[in-house]
């Protein structure tokens, strides 16, 4: 395999047998539901992944795709296919809340708190909620926070905590530099993590499709935002039912604000706008 | 040379002109080899066989003049036939000589071949007068020995008869002598020695005859042997001498000898006769060999000058050969280094005319690559930025039109439990009238249940005053039962169960009284209650009215809104599919724009070789040191894939990323999971 493409340029549209096989494969493996409509979206991150690869063709990308092992170009191709969007302080109100719980819980007397980023991204979110956890809670708590995604190029870019000044821009100049380091290049400004933040986040692979994760809980708060948008009911119900089992009792399960559990069979009460608790 | 012309044309003139002078060199070699051709063609088929046949001739001749000498020596007659063999040979070349002289028109050679045959015609014919003349002197020869021997046989016979005489006289002086020799007479003595010495005379004059004799027979063999006559003349001379000789010693001799004598001068005449035939005929062979040697010595004049003449021909054509080689050697060499020059000059000034502007053009060219490389750089990174940034639009908006779709299915759900909500709406309508209706059946049951808890109450009444009748009579019954005594005692037991029953009853209906009267009490309030209710059922259905109005309003909004969403679902899904399209152009384009920024560096690369090529290496080095392979600082910047890890990630991490298996970067194990 070569960095640069050797065939010449990849096909431009994916036939419908391929993306049928493909959708298929992503559904299988990561419960992202891909429709007809997500024909250029496949197709678009597909040809990236093969413009890597050298490949040309898509019928040709899908048989590398199935002989390859599991743990190799099926990972690579649900980093292409999955959709990282996120930006520091998403959706500000759930970090206000964040704030509220933690100085509500911690002024009860509670040290030890669990937090779960269920999908973390490139960082920002789970850094976002390190700084509120540094903000708010004192330095002698015993904070742990779970960062997982199912791509581990958003998560190795996680794990590098490294973001320019555009990315920066909803940070706040007083929680930039307390939790920055700034570095100057030629290329321009970038902001890295500083490591005693960065100890507090462990990052790992997540495959939210498949069910039961390996975490034995209890949750405090668990945020899971903008992720169930990709997934359909049945794999979100299963979700769900495995967020209740990991949250504790009163903990807070934060979902994106697209997202609504009603309809859903769940347990959840709705506490504000796409804030749920476990009574 | 003029830059209207092609390259190739600019190099196959220079060719062409270095092919023109090897073609016009050549040409001239060509000719001056086949001028040598000629005369080695004149010289092989002419000159060689004249010279050959000339040489032929005189070789010929000197052998037959060889065999002619050895013949006049020896006399043997089979030289004759080795001379025949010779001269018929001679006589073949000669013709030959005319022949080839004749067939090239030679006039000169011809008569030189004429005279040649007519010499070697001459030398046979004198050679065959010599042969007979050799023949004729063998035979004088002959005689002349035997005549010598005669000769000598009679000088003998004279000595041997003349010592016979003088050994007698001897005798008699000796006789003579001893008689005298006492006498001593000195006469006698002087006689005596006179006698001794005329006779020691006599005999030393037979042996001078004798040795004359020999010695002209000697000088005559050595003239024979040397052929000159004039050594014969001495031996005549010598015969004359012995004549001379023999008449001074006729006189001496005595009369006795005479006879012997005559012999002796006849043979020496005779002698002398042959010996001076034999001169002559000598002589006349002299004569005959000088004409023979005349003949001989034309003819070999003849042949040598044929000889002569082939080898000036040769000579000349040698020397025309060597002219010629010389002129073409000289031509060739002149040409090469002609064409040499030519070559040298036509190279440079066409190398010139090349490489003058292609170093003009490696000048624009790396000038040009230079900035293809760092243009194609800042296309390469804006297109990855732009790459980049179409990449987070179209997440952006995959994540917008998953969250839209999510929204629409939560609108349809609303719209679809509005529209259910409007159903039961209906429904509760109905069911508040018959509310209102049973309401209505309610407030006349509560009415009823007034009336008949107040008749109820009078029932009452009547069972409490009965009960208080019974409580009288209970107590009389006691009062009686006691007064029975013991007999009574069971009565007044029955008397106090009676009582105890009236007591209850009272309290029970005192109770019921109560119960009544708090259920009159409820019924009055709850027909209140059902008159507010009937109100309160009103304003329900009032109410309810506007509900269902609400509700169906909610859900044609609802369904409007579902409608809207799923327009605006549609418009993102068709943006999406553009934006999706052209992040996969922009990534198509960032690739490129890499694949671009390569091959600017590959020109460079290019550019450097080819100013190697044209300048040297050396040169090359000078010219453009950031051309260099790996020389400027463009390369780096290539790797500027990820804008935003570049800085921090090892070099070429853009790279690299596909080669690393994700589990090195992000472990795929549950291990750390396991840990909350």
């Amino acid at each position: 395999m070569t960095t640069r493409s050797m065939g010449g340029p990849v096909e431009t549209r994916i036939d419908p047998a391929t993306f049928r096989r493909i959708t298929e494969i992503v559904y299988r493996k990561a419960g992202i539901v891909l429709d007809k409509r997500k024909e250029a979206l496949v197709s678009a991150r597909i040809s990236k992944r093969m413009r890597q690869l050298g490949i040309v063709r898509f019928r040709d990308y899908l048989r590398f795709l199935e002989e390859s092992p599991e743990d190799e170009e099926p990972v690579e191709m649900l980093n292409a296919i999955s959709t990282n969007v996120t930006h520091f302080f998403r959706e500000p109100k759930h970090f206000v809340h964040l704030a509220g719980w933690l100085a509500r819980w911690q002024a009860e007397g509670q040290t030890r708190f669990r937090l779960w980023c269920a999908a973390c991204s490139s960082g920002e979110e789970p850094y976002s909620m390190a700084m509120m956890i540094r903000e708010h809670l004192s330095e002698a708590c015993d904070v742990r926070l779970l960062a997982t995604d199912l791509s581990t190029h958003a998560l190795k870019a996680a794990r590098e905590g490294v973001y320019t000044a555009e990315q920066m821009e909803k940070v706040s100049g007083f929680l930039a530099r307390r939790y920055f380091c700034r570095k100057n290049t030629a290329a321009g400004s970038f902001y890295q993590v500083i490591p005693a933040m960065a100890r507090m986040i462990t990052f790992a692979r997540l495959n939210l499709a498949q069910m039961p994760y390996p975490m034995r809980g209890p949750f405090d708060i668990i945020f899971c935002r903008n992720v169930m948008i990709y997934f359909d009911n049945h794999v979100r119900a299963r979700l769900l039912d495995e967020c209740w089992r990991l949250l504790r009792l009163k903990g807070y399960l934060v979902v994106g604000h697209a997202e609504s559990l009603s309809g859903q069979l769940s347990q959840f009460k709705s506490v504000a706008a796409s804030i749920y608790t476990k009574p | 040379m003029s830059k209207q012309f092609r390259l190739s044309v600019k190099i196959a003139f220079g060719f062409f002109v270095l092919i023109a002078i090897l073609v016009g060199m050549g040409m001239f070699t060509v000719e001056r080899l086949r001028g040598i051709q000629r005369w080695s063609v004149d010289e092989s088929e002419q000159a060689v066989p004249l010279l050959k046949d000339s040489m032929k001739i005189e070789r010929l001749s000197l052998a037959t003049m060889a065999d002619d000498l050895r013949y006049q020596l020896t006399g043997d007659s089979r030289q004759v036939a080795l001379i025949a063999t010779n001269m018929t040979a001679v006589k073949v070349a000669i013709d030959d000589t005319l022949r080839l002289a004749t067939q090239y028109s030679l006039y000169n050679k011809q008569q030189l071949a004429r005279l040649a045959g007519g010499a070697a015609e001459d030398y046979r014919e004198q050679l065959e007068l010599i042969a007979d003349q050799i023949e004729k002197i063998a035979g004088i020869r002959k005689q002349m020995v035997e005549s010598e021997e005669r000769f000598q046989s009679a000088c003998r016979a004279l000595s041997a008869a003349q010592s016979r005489t003088s050994l007698k006289s001897f005798e008699e002086m000796l006789a003579h002598t001893l008689t005298a020799a006492s006498t001593n007479a000195p006469a006698s003595k002087d006689n005596i020695m006179a006698e001794l010495q005329s006779h020691l005379k006599k005999g030393v004059g037979f042996r001078e005859l004798m040795d004359l004799s020999r010695e002209a027979h000697v000088i005559m063999q050595q003239a024979d042997i040397q052929r000159d006559p004039t050594l014969a003349t001495a031996a005549l001379t010598n015969l004359t001498t012995i004549n001379t000789r023999l008449d001074e010693l006729k006189s001496t001799l005595e009369v006795e000898n005479l006879q012997t004598f005559e012999e002796c001068r006849k043979a020496a005449k005779d002698y002398r006769a042959t010996m001076e035939s034999l001169v002559a005929a000598w002589k006349t062979q002299q004569s005959l060999r000088a004409k023979c040697e005349e003949a001989s010595s034309q003819m070999m004049r003849e042949a040598r000058e044929i000889a002569d003449h082939g080898i000036v021909q040769v000579n000349d054509s040698s020397q025309n050969v060597v002219k010629a080689v010389g002129e073409a050697f000289f031509s060739i060499g002149f040409g090469t280094a002609a064409a040499v020059a030519a070559g040298l000059l036509f190279s440079f000034i066409l190398s010139r005319s090349i490489t003058k502007p292609i170093n003009q053009i490696i000048t624009s060219l790396s000038v040009s690559a230079e900035q293809v490389a760092s243009v194609s750089n800042q296309v390469t990174s804006s297109s990855q930025q732009l790459a980049q940034g179409s990449s987070e639009q179209a997440s952006n908006l995959e994540e917008t039109s998953a969250s839209l779709e999510q929204m629409a299915s939560m609108t349809r759900q609303n719209a679809d439990n509005a529209t259910q909500t409007d159903k039961l709406m209906g429904e509760t309508k109905s069911m508040v009238l018959d509310g209102v209706n049973s309401m209505k059946s309610v407030s006349a049951a509560i009415d009823a249940i007034r009336h008949s808890a107040h008749e109820t109450n009078k029932i009452v009444k009547t069972i409490d005053e009965i009960a208080f009748q019974i409580n009288l009579l209970a107590l009389n019954a006691a009062v009686e039962a006691a007064r029975a005594g013991d007999a009574g005692r069971g009565f007044a037991v029955v008397a106090e169960e009676v009582r105890n029953l009236a007591r209850r009853s009272a309290e029970a209906a005192k109770n019921t009284a109560s119960l009544i009267e708090g259920s009159q009490k409820d019924a009055e309030s709850g027909v209140q209650a059902s008159a507010r209710m009937a109100d309160s059922l009103d304003k329900i259905r009032e109410s309810s009215l506007k509900v269902a109005t609400l509700v169906a309003e909610i859900t044609a909004a609802s369904r409007q809104q579902a409608q809207g969403i799923e327009q605006v679902n549609v418009a993102v899904a068709e943006m999406d599919k553009v934006v999706q399209h052209n992040a996969a152009n922009a990534e198509e384009s960032a690739s490129a724009a890499q694949e671009l920024s390569a091959q600017a560096q590959e020109l460079n690369m290019l550019v450097v070789e080819l100013t190697e090529l044209v300048r040297g290496r050396e040169a090359a080095a000078h010219t453009n040191p950031r051309l260099r392979p790996n020389g400027g600082g463009t390369v780096a910047s290539v790797h500027l894939s990820d804008p935003m890890h570049a800085p921090l990630s090892s070099p070429g991490a853009g790279g690299e990323r596909k080669h690393t298996t994700p589990e090195k970067a992000i472990p795929l194990d549950d291990h750390e999971l396991k840990q909350f």
